[in-house]
C-alpha cells in the first residue's frame, strides 16, 4: 500500500508550509500530497508558490500538488480573468505579496510581476489524486464522483476548531492555515491515520 | 420588544413563506409589507435566520436577505439601522426557538452618529474621479443609494421619526427633494447620475465625501482590505455583480 503525507489548505502561510515539509520530506519512503489553496489570505501566497516550485524540482513525482478554488481563481485572472474575483475570495493579500501597497491599475502589473516559475506551478495543479485504497481532492465536485471503497481526504471545509475532522470515509483537513489568525497546517498520514498540525 | 404578530398578515404575505429555501432557523417580515404601507409593486422582504452563511436570494416579488445568528447578532450589537428596522417594524412570522427576539433584544438603539460617521467614510468607494465609472457605473451608483438612504434614517431618527418609510423619514430629515433618487428604479438605467447622488449626500452629512486615496476601485481594495474590511468589500461589490466565491460571512455583515 502507498504510504502518504497529505497536506491540508496552506493560504500564504510560508513559515507554516516550510516548518511542515521540512518534517514530511525526511521520510523519504512517503508520498507527499498538498490538497490545494495556496494563495489568498495569509501573509505570503508569493513566498509560497516560490517555496513550491523549489520543492517540485528537488522531490520531482514525489510531490503532488493538488488544485484549490483559490489557485484556480488566480490561475484564471493570470490567463486574463477580471481581478474582482480574485480581490473578492481574499486576493489582496496575495496582490499585495506581488506588487506591494500599489495605486492605481493594478491587473497589468500584477501579471507581468508574477514570475514563469510561479506559472509553472499554477498550470501543473491536478484537481485530483488517488490511489487503489486513497482519493484526494481539494473539494467535493458538484457532479457525483465515484470513490469505490476509497478512503477520501479533503481540505476547503473550514474546521473551526483548528483540528482536522476524521470521519469513517473521509477526512478533511483545512485546519485554519493562513486563512484565520489562529489556524495551524496540518498533515494526515495515510494509512496509519495519526496527524499532526504545526 | 416592539416585534409583535399582531397585524393581520396578507395572502401575499402567507404565500411568499412558500419562496423560503430551507434550512431555516425563523423568518420575518420587514419593509412595507410589516407596516402596511406597500404598493401595488412592492417586493415582500423576508429576513431569514439561516444555520450557515449563505447569500440572499429573490424569487417573483418576495426578497429574502439571509444572515446567520452571529451575523445579525453582530449587527443589533453595532447599533445597525438595519437591525433597528428589522427590531421596530418587523414581524416575526415564525421563530420556534425565539432566536429574533433574543438576537435583536441585545439591539442598544439606533447609532446614528456613529452611522453617519461610516457612511462618509465609505462614500469613498463613489470617488470615481479616477476613471471607474465607465467600467462600474450602475454597481457604484447602486452603493450611492444606498449609503443616501442610510443616511437619511440617520438623521430623520435624530429628528425623533420612528417610521421606516422612506417618504416619512425623508421629511423629517428634511430631504424630501431628494426623494426621486431614493425610489428603486425599475433597472439599472433609470439610475439618476451618480453626481446627483454625491451631492445628495455631502447635503445630508454636511461634510465632503471620503476620497479614494488609491486611485482605483482595485487598488482601494488592495489597500484598505486589512483596515478596513467592510470599505473594502463594499468596493469589491462596485466591481462586481457576481462577486463569485465572495465571503457571504462578509458581505452580509453590515454595521450600517
Amino acid at each position: 500500500m502507498t504510504r502518504v503525507s497529505l497536506i491540508g489548505d496552506v493560504h500564504g502561510d510560508v513559515a507554516r508550509l516550510s516548518a511542515m515539509l521540512d518534517i514530511v520530506e525526511a521520510e523519504t519512503d512517503r508520498m507527499v500530497v498538498l490538497l490545494g489553496d495556496y494563495v489568498n489570505w495569509g501573509p505570503d501566497p508569493a513566498g509560497v508558490l516560490e517555496l513550491l516550485s523549489r520543492r517540485q524540482v528537488r522531490l520531482g513525482d514525489r510531490l503532488v500538488l493538488l488544485e484549490g478554488n483559490h489557485d484556480r481563481a488566480f490561475r484564471e485572472f493570470l490567463d486574463g480573468g477580471d481581478i474582482a474575483l480574485l480581490l473578492a475570495m481574499g486576493g489582496a493579500a496575495t496582490v499585495r505579496s506581488y506588487i506591494g501597497a500599489a495605486r492605481g491599475e493594478l491587473s497589468g502589473r500584477l501579471r507581468a510581476s508574477v514570475p514563469q516559475s510561479h506559472i509553472k506551478v499554477l498550470k501543473s495543479l491536478q484537481p485530483m489524486w488517488c490511489t487503489d485504497d486513497l482519493l484526494a481532492l481539494h473539494q467535493w465536485p458538484e457532479d457525483h464522483i465515484e470513490i469505490g471503497s476509497r478512503y477520501a481526504v479533503l481540505g476547503h471545509y473550514p474546521q473551526l476548531d483548528h483540528r482536522p475532522r476524521i470521519e469513517e470515509h473521509a477526512a478533511y483537513l483545512d485546519t485554519g492555515c493562513g486563512s484565520d489568525p489562529d489556524g495551524v497546517l496540518t498533515c494526515l498520514r495515510f494509512p496509519e491515520g495519526d496527524w499532526h498540525s504545526v | 420588544m416592539a416585534i409583535s404578530v399582531s397585524r393581520v398578515i396578507t395572502t401575499e404575505v402567507a404565500d411568499s413563506v412558500a419562496a423560503v429555501r430551507a434550512p431555516s432557523l425563523a423568518l420575518l417580515l420587514y419593509g412595507s409589507h410589516a407596516r402596511g404601507d406597500q404598493a401595488p409593486a412592492s417586493d415582500v422582504d423576508l429576513l431569514q435566520l439561516v444555520p450557515e452563511p449563505r447569500k440572499g436570494y429573490s424569487e417573483g416579488a418576495v426578497s429574502v436577505v439571509a444572515y446567520t445568528i452571529s451575523q445579525l447578532r453582530n449587527m443589533a450589537r453595532a447599533g445597525s439601522l438595519f437591525a433597528w428596522h428589522l427590531r421596530t417594524e418587523g414581524i416575526i412570522l415564525d421563530d420556534p426557538n425565539r432566536l429574533l427576539e433574543t438576537v435583536l433584544g441585545e439591539h442598544p438603539g439606533p447609532a446614528t452618529d456613529r452611522v453617519l460617521g461610516r457612511v462618509r467614510e465609505l462614500s469613498a468607494v463613489l470617488d470615481v474621479s479616477h476613471g471607474d465609472l465607465d467600467r462600474y457605473g450602475p454597481r457604484i451608483t447602486r452603493l450611492a443609494r444606498y449609503l443616501l438612504r442610510t443616511a437619511i434614517y440617520a438623521r430623520s431618527l435624530n429628528a425623533g421619526e420612528a417610521s421606516f418609510a422612506i417618504q416619512r423619514a425623508a421629511r423629517a430629515a428634511g430631504a424630501e427633494s431628494k426623494l426621486p433618487l431614493l425610489v428603486r428604479p425599475t433597472d439599472a438605467e433609470c439610475f439618476s447620475p451618480l453626481a446627483s447622488y454625491r451631492d445628495a449626500l455631502v447635503d445630508i452629512l454636511g461634510a465632503p465625501l471620503a476620497p479614494n486615496l488609491f486611485g482605483s476601485l482595485e487598488a482601494l481594495v488592495l489597500n484598505r482590505w486589512d483596515v478596513d474590511r467592510q470599505l473594502a468589500v463594499m468596493a469589491v461589490q462596485a466591481m462586481s455583480d457576481d462577486a463569485g466565491e465572495l465571503d457571504y460571512e462578509l458581505i452580509t455583515f453590515s454595521e450600517l
